[in-house]
């Protein structure tokens, strides 16, 4: 990792891209893997981006570097933010759950949801997978376009948090661990 | 049967008896055995039937189900069975359980903390449970009839091929010997007779 100020750490991150190939998936794996070598090598990737950032941060900003989580930007603590940024992806998310709860209610109740018009959510399939790609795909848009004019302040460094968990996410989506985890669910092996 | 019988008039009349007894229940086991069979077959063809919508179901999810590997998700509580109900009935001798109603508990989702794939991974996880449930039902439910039929097979088969044509050979041999004991009286008692005849024209 170069030494610095944080637009060392921000240009030596590597680039983030909303794919899912695997090649992309390792090259960012293995970059911040090799940043983490000094340290533990068990270390997840949103710990060793907050860890390195914390070189370059002050204890304030890396205590709230580590406290912005993905799952939770919807939370009214990031809605009132200092940081425009989070405050402003904070909003986004909290519509975006409301639409998405007034869809799942309007499914459950056997209404129609396409008589609902929504601002945030496309047209979603009916694959689940698919579905939630495409709400991922909103959310990157989203922050894509929430990072034009920051490149090296810690708004960037926030962003670039948000973006690596939303990677993370959709990269964690594997059927091998899915199938495993459902079939726990269904306790197979209780029914003989 | 292995034992020794008597060759009297009692011991054929309680024979003949038997022969009557084992002739009426041969048609009752041969028909239990037909009605048993019917009823493994409608079990194999739900088994098959629940398998396949197992398969289906497995397949469909497949395609989308690596969103279950998300971490932080716990669909425990909102997929757990609450009450189970099921009713039996009797066919040819064996109580069949089947079931009637399977309810879940009713968990709130809290919809703006978990994602949206939660509601399809419900679904999915109840119908297979049910699936399952049922499924495991069925298999009692053939074990318990091929036990049924397999004994019933057991003794239709000791009637046809050992107490009813034993019981007709040992009637036989009685008979046989009855017969001879009869002719031989008969005999002397013709033997006797013309003796007497015989005795009685010398004076």
């Amino acid at each position: 990792m170069l030494s610095g100020n944080l637009e060392y750490l921000i240009s030596s991150l590597p680039d983030l891209v909303f794919s899912k190939a695997e090649e992309r998936q390792s090259r960012v794996s293995s970059l911040l893997h090799k940043y983490a070598v000094m340290a533990e090598d068990s270390q997840d990737l949103v710990t060793i981006l907050t860890a390195e950032a914390k070189k370059f941060t002050t204890n304030a900003q890396y205590e709230y570097l580590k406290d912005l989580q993905f799952n939770t930007v919807h939370h009214e603590s990031f809605m009132n933010s200092s940081y425009k940024v989070v405050s402003q992806f904070s909003h986004f998310m909290y519509a975006l759950k409301r639409e998405i709860r007034d869809l799942r209610m309007a499914r459950l109740s056997d209404k129609n949801p396409q008589s609902t018009t929504f601002e945030f959510i496309p047209e979603l399939s009916a694959d689940p997978l698919e579905a939630e790609e495409q709400l991922l795909e909103v959310q990157w848009h989203k922050l894509n376009e929430l990072s034009i004019g920051h490149y090296a302040d810690f708004s960037a460094l926030l962003l670039y948090k948000l973006k690596l968990q939303l990677l993370l996410r959709w990269w964690g989506f594997d059927r091998e661990k899915g199938m495993s985890n459902l079939k726990k669910y269904i306790k197979i092996e209780q029914y003989g | 049967m292995a034992d020794k019988i008597l060759m009297n008039k009692n011991t054929l009349a309680a024979l003949k008896n038997e022969l009557k007894g084992y002739r009426t229940a041969l048609p009752v086991f041969e028909m239990k055995e037909q009605q048993l069979k019917e009823v493994i077959q409608s079990i194999e063809n739900a088994v098959k039937r629940l398998e396949e919508s197992i398969t289906q179901i497995n397949k469909e999810t497949s395609e989308w189900v690596g969103v279950m590997a998300e971490d932080g998700v716990d669909l425990s509580n909102m997929t757990e069975p609450d009450e189970i109900k099921t009713s039996t009935r009797e066919i040819a001798g064996v109580v069949i359980e089947q079931l009637q109603t399977i309810k879940f508990k009713q968990a709130d989702i809290d919809f703006m903390e978990t994602p949206l794939w939660t509601d399809a991974a419900i679904e999915v996880i109840k119908d297979q449970k049910t699936n399952y449930f049922m499924l495991s039902l069925e298999q009692t439910n053939l074990k318990r009839v091929s036990e049924e039929l397999a004994e019933a097979r057991r003794m239709k088969n000791a009637l046809k091929e050992v107490f009813i044509p034993e019981t007709e050979t040992n009637i036989r041999k009685i008979e046989i010997y009855l017969g001879d004991v009869e002719r031989l009286a008969i005999g002397c008692a013709k033997l006797v007779k013309k003796k007497k005849q015989v005795k009685n024209e010398v004076l």
